[in-house]
């Protein structure tokens, strides 16, 4: 078992229905937030989720924010769950992401997935359909841009021509991740070589299942992914006792799997099917096994060393602790991450 | 009048300075400047350059907003070369990053080919991407159609098909209307009277070219900006020893990225266009700029990235005190002007 690497997150910007706030506000805690984790040696990275045009404001430009992010911190990395790569232009990704790896000297994670709401890809007017494809010449994209000489691409999606991006990112080597839910993803990302990041979905069986499966397709198209991480999502809290953290969390957290990702579809039944409001019994009972599922790392420090362990155990390398819930008090929030930053990850 | 440091430009100046730390030394200097007293900080954008300038006004723009409290943050993104509906939500972001201090001054495209956009004109284009970011910064939700923008996609299995024919960007920028200007040359100028927004001249135009480009661009009570090549010191004489090679060096590479034209001598290129001296003679050139043109609101770059550090600073601070006082404290004494 390797070591585990411990990143937080995930910072989305919403003003909620239920907590509505001035964004300058969300944008001012954020950096704030950031200069605290900045703090602790043991927290390795900060992470970032997008969606566009939710009611909400969810944030839509995560490498933008991200200079912010770069300029508030010395030496935290900051990643992206994912930034939806086949909703945005290649090239344009990777001239941003390369200042920013010059900004932060050095500090991005570059986490890249699909996409899935039809909503953002009409606002963009790019064909859902096509997703697949753009993500992929993307990627050949963004490694031509990272590298010495012109791009010179031309692909069904893509025509970028015999043009050198400049700056290029400060890391020789800007690790890739892939958001990967299902198995044909975990099968591109393996081919790619690219580290994942798996679903907060997942139970513990299936994040090991979903690894080995990774691994098995690396050695099928015969790719060295020694570097590669595997990393997963799950939501946390950590407090003084296990009560204390129960009654902090689980209420936020259930507000967010019903609300926020049922109105998305994002959770599934047993079946694998999308669950929306349209059958709410469905999303109550979905949302109740995710909470049974992230309940092992809510808890007394203990406790979410016993759950991190267990993470570990299935070959997951880095954990994302989701401690971002809505409105929340701050002061329990800020002391839910250093406890986390100095009573967990120390022993895990 | 008001003062701008900037714009920032970030590039390989110094082949013995690492570019990492260039951005940190950049940002350091707008938080000087806002020290002394500048109103905004800026920063630039260029694509594809062998120089290596900043690509990203948007990623800069960001970091500014974060490490300022006061000044205003200047973004120049290229216009026409992605749908303008990333620049909306980036710009956005910014603006809620920076609790409503972001000016947008859009520049225009010279990269649209390598961004692989092979449509027709320039200015069309510009005006299109105007309305959109317009929109998508207003606080309805909208749709818009053109030549270059569909929003949102028309087809019949999405939104439209549950009967939804619009799109709301969100977050909203954090202020009522996020000032726009534009940059360029006739193109901008041009723009600028159609639009009615600010015309922005870059600091490479000389003020011989200026008359046209902001002729019938002004209306009465606005700002009208300009960026100029500005480096200050005690002397006149060790202003131009300080900045001279710092500034021609930045020209070359800006040629050799084709932004300006090769020049025969420093003094030939710097004539009517750069405002390198002591306090009274950077005083006395502005006065020409806001007689002539009617400027109030001059971003001086003052930071040139080949420069020490420390030197650099040193000219911000002498800039603001010697020099933004003398336009922005009218009825200042002169027994006071005097005080060194």
């Amino acid at each position: 078992m390797g070591e585990l690497e411990i990143g937080v997150g995930i910072w989305s910007l919403q003003s909620t229905k239920a907590g509505p706030r001035h964004f300058a506000y969300l944008y001012k805690e954020l950096m704030e937030d950031a200069a605290f984790c900045d703090q602790f040696s043991t927290i390795k990275t900060i992470w970032q989720t997008e969606h566009h045009f939710w009611y909400d404001g969810y944030c839509p430009s995560l490498l933008t924010v991200a200079g912010g992010i770069a300029a508030a911190t010395k030496r935290i990395r900051i990643g992206q769950a994912a930034l939806l790569f086949s909703q945005h232009e290649a090239l344009r990704v990777a001239q941003q992401a390369a200042v920013l790896d010059q900004l932060s000297g050095g500090r991005l994670d570059l986490g890249l997935a699909l996409g899935y709401r039809d909503n953002e890809f009409d606002g963009f007017n790019i064909d859902r359909r096509i997703r697949r494809h753009r993500f992929e010449e993307g990627v050949e994209i963004v490694g031509r841009a990272f590298a010495d000489g012109p791009v010179n691409f031309a692909g069904d999606q893509f025509d970028v021509p015999d043009v050198e991006v400049t700056p290029k990112p400060f890391q020789s080597d800007v690790p890739i991740w892939v958001a990967a839910v299902g198995p044909d993803p975990i099968r591109r990302a393996a081919r790619m070589g690219a580290s994942i990041i798996l679903s907060d979905a997942l139970t513990l069986e299936q994040l090991r299942h979903q690894i080995d499966l990774y691994y098995t397709c690396a050695e099928e198209y015969g790719v060295d992914v020694s570097h590669a991480k595997m990393g997963v999502l799950r939501r946390g809290w950590v407090a003084e006792t296990d009560d204390e953290a129960y009654r902090e969390a689980l209420p936020s957290l259930r507000f967010l799997l019903r609300e926020q990702l049922g109105g998305w579809r994002y959770l599934v039944d047993e079946k694998g099917e999308p669950v929306g409001f349209d059958r709410p019994r469905d999303l109550d009972a979905a949302a109740d096994r995710l909470v049974n599922v992230h309940e092992r790392t809510i808890g007394r420090p203990e406790k979410v060393v016993r759950g991190l362990r267990e993470i570990a155990a299935t070959g997951c390398t880095h954990v994302i602790f989701g401690t971002r819930f809505d409105s929340l008090p701050r002061a329990k929030y800020l002391r839910s991450l250093e406890l986390l930053a100095t009573e967990v990850i120390p022993n895990i | 009048m008001r003062f701008g440091l900037g714009p920032l430009t970030m590039e390989i100046a110094d082949p013995s300075k690492k570019q990492v730390d260039v951005y940190e030394e950049a940002l350091e200097q707008t938080v000087t400047a806002e020290w002394w007293g500048f109103d905004s900080v800026w920063a630039g954008e260029r694509h594809f350059t062998p120089d290596h300038f900043n690509s990203s006004a948007s990623v800069i723009g960001a970091a500014l907003a974060q490490r300022t409290e006061f000044v205003r943050v200047g973004v120049m993104p290229v216009l026409g070369l992605v749908n303008a509906m990333y620049l909306a939500e980036e710009v956005a972001c910014i603006d809620n990053i920076s609790n409503g201090r972001t000016i947008v001054a859009a520049q225009v495209p010279t990269e649209q080919e390598q961004y692989g956009w092979r449509g027709s004109g320039t200015i069309e284009r510009m005006l299109d991407d105007i309305a959109v970011l317009r929109k998508s910064w207003g606080p309805n939700p909208f749709s818009h159609k053109s030549e270059f923008h569909t929003i949102p996609m028309e087809n019949d299995v999405h939104i439209q098909a549950r009967g939804i024919d619009k799109i709301s960007v969100q977050p909203k920028p954090a202020q009522l209307e996020v000032p726009l200007w534009v940059s360029g040359s006739d193109v901008a100028s041009q723009l600028a009277k159609e639009v009615g927004v600010p015309y922005f001249a870059p600091a490479h135009l000389p003020l011989s070219e200026l008359h046209d480009l902001y002729a019938d661009t002004q209306r009465e009570g606005a700002t009208v900006p300009l960026a100029r090549e500005v480096f200050i010191a005690r002397t006149t004489e060790h202003a131009h020893e300080l900045a001279a090679d710092a500034i021609a060096g930045l020209y070359k590479r800006m040629a050799r990225a084709g932004l300006v034209k090769e020049w025969d001598s420093f003094e030939e290129l710097a004539r009517d266009r750069f405002i390198i001296g002591d306090a009274e003679t950077c005083i006395e050139q502005l006065y020409r700029y806001q007689e002539q043109l009617g400027v109030n609101y001059v971003v001086a770059r003052i930071a040139y990235h080949s420069m020490h550090h420390g030197e650099t600073a040193k000219a911000v601070q002498l800039f603001g005190q010697a020099v933004v006082p003398e336009f922005r404290m009218f009825g200042l004494p002169d027994e006071i002007r005097k005080l060194a």
